[in-house]
């Protein structure tokens, strides 16, 4: 039935309009909320056609937005050495008795996912043109900000609060993660995807990555006898300087450090606006005639109109300048599908 | 629209107010005296300076004469900005969601509550004042 995967869209934290421009593509309704769009497809559908073909759309929309929604990329080469050993490998691996798999490839509830711990598991496998996949699932954490009603505090605590304008409460949200794993022959890489959504902070990336990497180094070392294929990754910060002067694109955010002491994180309103168009920006570079750039968003025309996929290296101003600065992943998100996504991707390498 | 017809008109529409006509040709001046490309975002401060006015309802007069058919220099733009988050609203959907009092948030599609407190309008040169082509095309 269609529900679960639109719930699951839903928890996820699934762009909205990524799952409307889907639906739209599939033929099926849309709505402006999900509150709205969920009451639309509870209703029956006028024909067993129309609910197969409502079924199919909203589990290939599912699909396509788990596989290929926001995710953060780090890139292990791989050794030419290594390369034939490793090839068909990867979507082998398996756990049979993963809990993942009770509801695969939806979620699994709070109940059952809470007392779980938060290392992956592998739960599929699959070859997608010349890429191998490996699709691990783990339960993740991410920060969520709400704010407090204090009408709804006792009177004592609400007092202690005069004279504030809002209250914020922070606290850990749960959700389960899907990662991915690809090996690419032609690119004699792997790759690892792991799932970001707002809230998560470089630190929960960072560590995301760690633990899917262990995973893999030690499936594999079990499986084709060799220690630590992922070994380093590739360093993405030279890509910053490369992604500005490419003029394809949009360039919607820069961070740099001026030689005037300055530290600028400039951005576009619109993601598919070009900062390098921008007056104050083209005079601010003509004028100094370089700057140290730390971090950059761009984007890229989508497969669809309603998908924009970009690609953000995300550092910090403390790298600008630093000719061994060093960022091992970077963001790709706004994709809606396997062309959006490889389309950033090549961007990169 | 060529600036002595724009001229023309405030003279003659805000004659009982001869503080808004002067308002109105300083606006003029600023419009069709500055370079296209810095006016895609004007904003309501902006619009003080640049007409020496000080009372909000006299500026909100101006900028929603300049919005009308009469004398279309500026297009109105809407924004839903949520924290760091910004994402464009069309005249329609702020229309919409003042008349049914519902606005989902367009990334999360979740209902927001307050969602007055996160509309923010600001205004971009009418296409009328230079023949400017569509910011927005790719």
């Amino acid at each position: 039935m269609p529900i679960p995967y639109l719930d699951a869209l839903r928890a996820r934290g699934v762009p909205f309009n990524a799952v409307i421009g889907l639906l739209r593509e599939h033929g099926l309704d849309t709505a402006k909320g999900w509150g709205p769009l969920l009451e639309k497809f509870r209703k029956p559908a006028p024909s067993a056609e129309a609910m197969a073909r409502r079924k199919a759309g909203v589990r290939a929309t599912y699909l396509d937005l788990v596989r290929y929604g926001d995710k953060a990329l780090a890139v292990f080469p791989i050794d030419a050495t290594v390369v034939p050993n490793l090839t068909g490998v990867l979507p082998t691996i398996n756990e049979p008795g993963a809990h993942y798999l009770k509801t695969y490839p939806l979620p699994l509830d709070d109940r059952q996912l809470n007392p779980l711990d938060l290392l992956p598991h592998a739960v599929a496998g699959d070859v997608v043109g010349d890429d191998e996949f490996l699709e691990l699932c783990s339960k993740r954490y991410y920060t969520v900000r709400d704010e407090i009603d204090t009408a709804d505090l006792g009177d004592g605590v609400r007092k202690a609060f005069d004279g504030y304008d809002s209250l914020i409460g922070v606290r850990r949200g749960v959700y389960q993660a899907h990662d991915f794993v690809v090996f690419s022959k032609a690119r004699s890489s792997v790759e690892v995807r792991v799932d970001v959504r707002r809230g998560m902070t470089g630190k929960d990336i960072t560590e995301a990555i760690g633990h899917v990497r262990a995973y893999v180094n030690g499936a594999l070392k079990k499986l084709i006898g060799i220690d630590f294929v992922l070994a380093s990754r590739q360093n993405f910060f030279p890509q910053i300087e490369h992604l500005y002067t490419e003029d394809d694109g949009r360039v919607a955010c820069l961070g740099h450090a001026t030689g005037t002491s300055s530290i600028k994180d400039e951005r576009m309103r619109r993601r598919r606006d070009d900062l390098r168009e921008e007056t104050f920006h083209k005079e601010g570079l003509r004028a100094l005639g370089e700057t140290n750039p730390y971090k950059i968003i761009k984007t890229w025309e989508g497969e669809f109109a309603f998908s924009r996929p970009g690609v953000t290296i995300p550092g910090h101003f403390s790298l600008a300048g630093d000719a061994a600065a060093s960022i091992d992943y970077v963001i790709i998100d706004h994709c809606v599908c396997r062309n959006d996504f490889e389309l950033a991707r090549s961007k990169l390498y | 629209m060529l600036k002595e017809e724009a001229v023309r008109l405030i003279e003659n529409d805000f004659d009982s107010r001869p503080d808004l006509v002067r308002a109105g040709l300083s606006l003029l001046e600023y419009l069709y005296g500055s370079p296209p490309e810095v006016l895609k975002h004007i904003t309501f401060g902006s619009l003080a300076r640049a007409s020496g006015l000080q009372s909000q309802r006299d500026i909100l007069s101006i900028a929603q004469y300049l919005c009308g058919a009469r004398l279309r220099l500026l297009d109105p733009v809407w924004e839903f900005i949520d924290e760091d988050e910004i994402e464009s609203l069309t005249v329609e959907d702020v229309g919409e969601a003042h008349r049914t009092r519902v606005f989902y948030h367009p990334r999360t599609g979740e209902l927001v509550e307050d969602f007055d407190r996160k509309f923010y309008c600001f205004f971009a040169l009418s296409s009328a004042v230079h023949g400017a082509e569509d910011p927005d095309g790719d």
